[in-house]
């Protein structure tokens, strides 16, 4: 049987271990479109900041390497996927035969729309090429706006920081992190990256890239609120989207990203799909689409999808939609879960700078922010799944002293 | 630990235990491996029951008791109880030996007479007591009722702080520890560490430090001076110790625990004919009291009467499968006792009221009646002799000669009335200073071991050593207490022992007579017009476990005196106590403890110390 | 089949020696003493809880499809040949993303955020000549062992939990 793999990185390795584990006869084809071997995408800003090379951050799966059967084609783009022959076109110019196909193409970063969005000195930062530019163009003092408050935004954000250049952030939105926290903890990250030397323009959003007389070199970034900032670097860091367009062209459905089933299977026959292209839905009538974009939920699809693949019958329950963990600054955080305030938000603080907020509907726990002591933060994740009344255990989500027994008891 | 002890008979005995089936202190030992991490730290707290509860030692859990106790005020708290504890076993052991004086001097009593009548008149006259005139047994009612009062709660200062250097006295009642009633310290410090009353570390310990000075100027001292007065005080003995005291042609009986009263009577006794006519009729040569511990010490200061051993030793002397009688007073006696003699013959007779054993005999004492419960136990042990199995006996041959009896008074006559001698040797350095050396065994470390290297390691470097309770007995077995042993000491201090006949190492007595190494350090003190502090003195207990031993560290501290803890006490869960033992004692009471298990380092910190105050001496 | 810290719920009296014990073993010193003197703060990774009137170890599974291999986004955390999952001693060191931490269910994920470093059980506290777990051997009570499992044992013991705290 052969398995075909369109992508390296978090979920189509971890479906390639899966396989090479399950089945070491199994023969599988791994398709890149990226030149270099896999790596850990999140450790990019180890690259921006000079730290490590691409083999510090190579991402090694034991099992794929000692695979005999597996061919990886690097640098190669799949272009179509041929239904009936069941073969995937790459760019090539070759077909490669598949009995089972796992689309893990991931997500890419959305253009701005502005039109000189490819000059020198602005970059966005999803990729190993696109991290070490950054890392060429950054330099001390220099000045660095960082589109977008979000996760990415911010990571890269301390990183040129931490290198020394002076970094503002800009963002639509009227505060930092608006997916991930509330207000106030938001408001404390603030204050804490403001504390590290970056600042923040809120509600507003880039409109034109401000070039140099001496060429077509980023001089600085026109914001819609008619404000020019002096920049010698962009970094794009917000607006991702999922890669779904060899399934869509294939006539499969998608939508903000591939629509899969409970085994990841999407509405192609033998084609699957896992990771960052794929969108999921709460059950419910209201509920509305989302990616998941996590690396450890690539990690699991890429697993599940590959055992769904070898014929075990193994079920996907839809992921959390938001669940992050991180550190900016000496303030760790780890949220979860939806931040909209439904029954009661309770909150705790304490003079160590612990800070910890419930989301709460119908008494079951929907989402949290921990910042400060995140310790446990694994427990509170476990309560949003269970999706069972608190019970009283409110108290002790609170105060940190909650226990896998509490939540085992619930009931 | 490699050995269990470096004791040949202990060695032996123990692989007797284990072949007869035997389960001693050692296995128990075994059995309660791990021991608790937050007790070792001292950070448990039972004192109410909101409790019991924990501080923990890494901030990762816990930092405040239920009451809000801090690992300080927890950790100060249960070291202050524990001085308590061992300030009440030696002042309790005091007050019977009041109680002894009093109705032997009201005549209550026949089998105690007062055998040291001027000591009587010289502890009289220190109380103020007339003493012109009047017969030894008027005065000494005067004083048993005089010292009564001293465990009261009226007076401000207890009589026998006046021994102490003015400047001393001086600084105790700056600081607030002068010791008033013997009880009443006690009594307070329970009071101060019950839940929500004295929460304040420094404040703990202070009381700490004036509770165990009312044992080392109180309690104990009386306890030993009333003992030289009932009991004579000792003059040079010699005798032999270890378990190859007891011999296997007679009924051997151990004397065990700590206080003299019945012991001194059983020595008796024991050499009554008829008595001894009971023995060969059963079929022995004769009868053999063995001491064991303090109570050991304390026979064998006054009758030279062979010692068996030490605290470990305890079970292993019945192990020798030879001894009819274990009798057991107070202190240090392991519970453990009856469930070794059921393996054997022996029989455990528990004597004192206060403490009774769950398997042993109890012979109730009555200083009334004394001599005939001596007699009877004795009875009772040679009827026991045919029941002894020949099959399991194995006595080691370990002994080893001692000279011992070296009291105040031994002392004084041995340099020839006068302290000065002393003080020459130790200006001119042939005597470099002098070490109070003392304490237990402890399982967890080697046995004598840390008795036997820092105490050799002292006498090479021209340290005097004043040797107590089980210590004494480890350097006894060991062979320190015979003038010959000055061989082993340094050149100034192997001429000052030959010249006066006398071991390097000088057995004072049993733990309680330590308050005759803090008299000594205290009269040094008046005859060179300094603070006991400025002395080139150090205590030490290099094997302790007893929370006597607790209590007697903070009062030769509370003193002035540097003293090394060979084993780890359970303070250092609070860093700011330990702190203060270990450093910031020395501006409060210009002396601290020092923690060091390896004896070598322990004595190269002594002999560092005491060049140091050599050096502030100008000498 | 790998070796298992297995828990007999019935015998813990939450001494809590098992989470002492597993600090000092992964302490600089690795002495109690020598530990507290030097002021070190190592963290436990192992916890007794109290559920009702019940005292229940809590440690990690070392589970087979572990959510914190999955998470971690550094590469540091895996599952060895011999089903210890550890952060320790691998390609990649930790870099404290905290990932782990937000996907263990059992909560036994600690963030040491001053060294930027997860800790957890990673068997790296076993005494020179000794072969068992720093928390097994200090356990008084035998609530604690050290022992071969097969798979339907582990599902026994995840029953016992469950049976220990209902």
């Amino acid at each position: 049987m052969e398995h075909v793999i369109i992508g390296n990185s978090a979920a189509g390795l971890s479906a390639a271990a899966t396989l090479c584990q399950s089945k070491p006869n199994a023969k599988i084809s791994i398709v890149s479109d990226e030149i270099h071997p896999a790596y850990l995408r999140c450790m990019l800003t180890e690259i921006v900041e000079g730290k490590k090379d691409l083999k510090g951050i190579g991402y090694h799966v034991p099992a794929v390497h000692a695979s005999k059967n597996l061919t990886l084609h690097l640098g190669v783009r799949a272009e179509k996927i041929l239904l009936d022959e069941k073969r995937v076109c790459v760019s090539d110019g070759n077909t490669i035969p598949y009995d089972r196909l796992l689309v893990a193409t991931g997500a890419i970063h959305h253009s701005l729309g502005i039109d000189n969005e490819s000059i020198e000195g602005v970059s966005p930062f999803r990729t190993y090429d696109q991290a070490a530019g950054i890392a060429r163009m950054a330099g001390k003092n220099k000045h660095a706006v960082v589109i977008g408050a979000g996760l990415t935004g911010l990571r890269v954000a301390q990183t040129l920081n931490r290198m020394g250049l002076k970094v503002t952030v800009v963002d639509q939105a009227s505060r930092l992190l608006e997916s991930q926290l509330d207000r106030e903890s938001a408001r404390l990250i603030e204050n804490e990256l403001y504390r590290y030397g970056i600042r923040f323009m809120f509600d507003c959003a880039p409109e034109s890239f401000l070039t140099a007389s001496y060429g077509d070199v980023l001089a600085g970034v026109g914001l819609d609120t008619g404000k020019e900032l002096k920049a010698d670097l962009a970094v794009i860091g917000a607006g991702v989207r999922a890669r779904s367009g060899l399934v869509e062209n294939a006539g499969g459905d998608t939508d903000l990203g591939i629509r899969v089933d409970g085994h990841l299977k999407t509405s192609l026959p033998d084609v699957y799909a896992a990771g960052d292209c794929v969108e999921f839905r709460q059950p419910g009538a209201v509920s509305r689409s989302f990616l998941s974009a996590l690396w450890p939920f690539a990690v699991e699809q890429g697993r599940v999808a590959a055992l769904n693949m070898l014929g075990f019958d193994r079920t996907y329950p839809v992921p959390l939609e938001k669940l992050n963990a991180t550190q900016f600054g000496d303030i760790p955080i780890v949220s979860a879960g939806k931040m909209e305030g439904w029954d009661d938000n309770p909150v705790y603080r304490d003079r160590n700078g612990t800070y910890r907020r419930l989301f709460l509907k119908d008494g079951c726990l929907t989402g949290y922010v921990l910042m400060g002591d995140i310790d446990r933060a694994g427990i509170y994740t476990e309560a949003i799944k269970r999706k069972l009344p608190l019970n009283g255990l409110q108290k002790k989500l609170l105060k940190g002293n909650i226990t896998i027994c509490d939540i085992m008891n619930l009931k | 630990m490699e050995i269990k002890s470096i004791d040949q008979s202990t060695q032996k005995m123990i692989q007797k235990a284990e072949s007869d089936g035997v389960e001693l202190v050692w296995d128990r030992l075994e059995a309660q491996q791990p021991q608790c991490g937050f007790g070792q730290l001292g950070v448990c707290c039972r004192n109410c029951n909101q409790g019991p509860c924990r501080i923990d030692p890494f901030e990762d859990g816990a930092s405040r008791g239920v009451c809000g106790a801090t690992a300080d005020t927890i950790v100060a708290r249960n070291l202050v109880r524990a001085i308590a504890a061992g300030a009440a076993a030696h002042s309790d052991h005091g007050r019977d030996m009041v109680q002894t004086l009093y109705h032997s001097a009201r005549g209550d009593i026949s089998d105690y007479p007062i055998k040291n009548e001027a000591k009587v008149v010289a502890v009289a006259s220190e109380f103020g007591i007339p003493t012109e005139s009047r017969s030894p047994r008027e005065i000494a009612l005067d004083l048993a009722e005089a010292m009564m009062d001293e465990f009261g709660t009226r007076k401000e200062e207890l009589q026998f702080v006046n021994r102490v250097p003015e400047n001393r006295r001086e600084l105790w009642r700056k600081l607030g520890i002068m010791p008033r009633g013997i009880d009443r310290e006690v009594v307070e410090s329970m009071h101060r560490t019950n839940m929500g009353v004295d929460n304040d570390h420094v404040s703990l310990i202070l009381q700490g430090l004036r509770t165990a000075l009312s044992d080392g100027w109180g309690g104990s001292i009386i306890a030993t001076e009333l003992s030289d007065i009932l009991f004579g005080t000792p003059g040079v003995v010699r005798g032999s110790c270890n378990l190859g005291v007891i011999d296997k042609d007679q009924v051997n009986i151990i004397v065990h625990g700590h206080e003299p009263s019945l012991s001194d009577i059983i020595v008796a006794a024991a050499q009554e004919p008829a008595l001894l006519k009971e023995a060969e009729d059963a079929g022995a040569r004769g009868i053999n009291i063995c001491g064991m511990c303090c109570t050991g010490n304390e026979i064998l200061m006054r009758h030279g009467i062979p010692v068996a051993g030490n605290y470990l030793q305890q079970e292993l002397a019945i192990v020798t499968g030879a001894v009819e009688a274990a009798i057991v007073d107070v202190q240090c006696i392991m519970p453990s006792l009856p469930e070794v003699a059921g393996c054997y013959h022996t029989k455990v007779f528990s004597t004192s009221p206060k403490a009774k054993f769950p398997g042993a005999e109890h012979v109730a004492f009555v200083e009334q009646d004394a001599m005939n419960i001596a007699r009877q136990i004795i009875q009772k042990a040679i009827a026991n002799y045919p029941n002894r199995d020949h099959e399991k006996v194995n006595i080691p041959d370990d002994r080893m000669n001692y000279m011992a009896g070296f009291s105040t008074e031994t002392i004084l006559g041995a340099l020839g009335g006068s302290l000065d001698p002393l003080i020459d040797a130790i200006k001119t350095g042939s005597v470099k200073g002098v070490a109070g050396v003392v304490g237990c065994n402890n399982p967890k470390y080697t046995q004598d071991q840390g008795h036997s290297i820092f105490v050799r390691e002292l006498i090479k470097n021209d340290v005097l050593v004043l040797a107590n309770g089980c210590n004494a007995i480890a350097c006894a077995k060991d062979g320190l207490l015979v003038p010959e042993a000055s061989a082993e000491a340094g050149d100034g201090l192997k001429a000052v022992c030959e010249s006066l006949k006398i071991p390097p190492v000088l057995h004072t007595g049993a733990c309680v007579d330590i308050s005759r190494i803090v008299t000594i350090a205290a009269a040094v003190g008046n005859a060179l017009g300094v603070d006991i502090a400025d002395l080139p003195l150090v205590g030490a207990a290099p094997e302790w476990m007893s929370e006597k031993a607790v209590s007697i560290g903070a009062y030769v501290v509370g003193s002035g005196i540097f003293t090394i803890l060979g084993t780890v006490p359970p303070v250092l869960g609070s860093k700011n106590v330990t702190e203060l033992l270990i450093s910031g004692a020395e501006e409060v009471v210009g002396a601290t403890f020092a923690v060091e298990e390896d004896p070598q380092k322990a004595a190269e910190l002594a002999v560092r110390h005491i060049e140091k105050k050599r050096t502030g001496l100008g000498i | 089949m790998s070796k298992e810290i297995l828990v007999r719920y019935d015998r813990c009296v939450g001494c809590r020696s098992c989470e002492m014990a597993c600090a000092v073993a992964h302490s600089e010193s690795r002495t109690l003493a020598g530990t507290a003197m030097a002021g070190e703060k190592p963290a436990k990774r192992i916890f007794v809880h109290q559920i009702r009137d019940k005292k229940i170890p809590i440690n990690c599974r070392h589970c087979e499809e572990a959510p914190c291999v999955d998470a971690c986004i550094a590469g540091a955390m895996r599952r060895k040949a011999d089903g210890v999952v550890t952060n320790v001693g691998g390609d990649h060191e930790c870099t404290g993303c905290w990932m782990c931490v937000m996907m263990c269910q059992y909560g036994i994920i600690r963030a040491v955020i001053n060294e930027r470093k997860a800790v957890k059980c990673d068997r790296e506290c076993f005494e020179e000549q000794e072969d068992i777990p720093a928390c097994v051997h200090a356990c008084p009570t035998g609530a604690l062992i050290y022992g071969s499992v097969d798979q339907f044992g582990m599902e026994r013991q995840k029953e016992f939990l469950i049976k220990a705290i209902s």
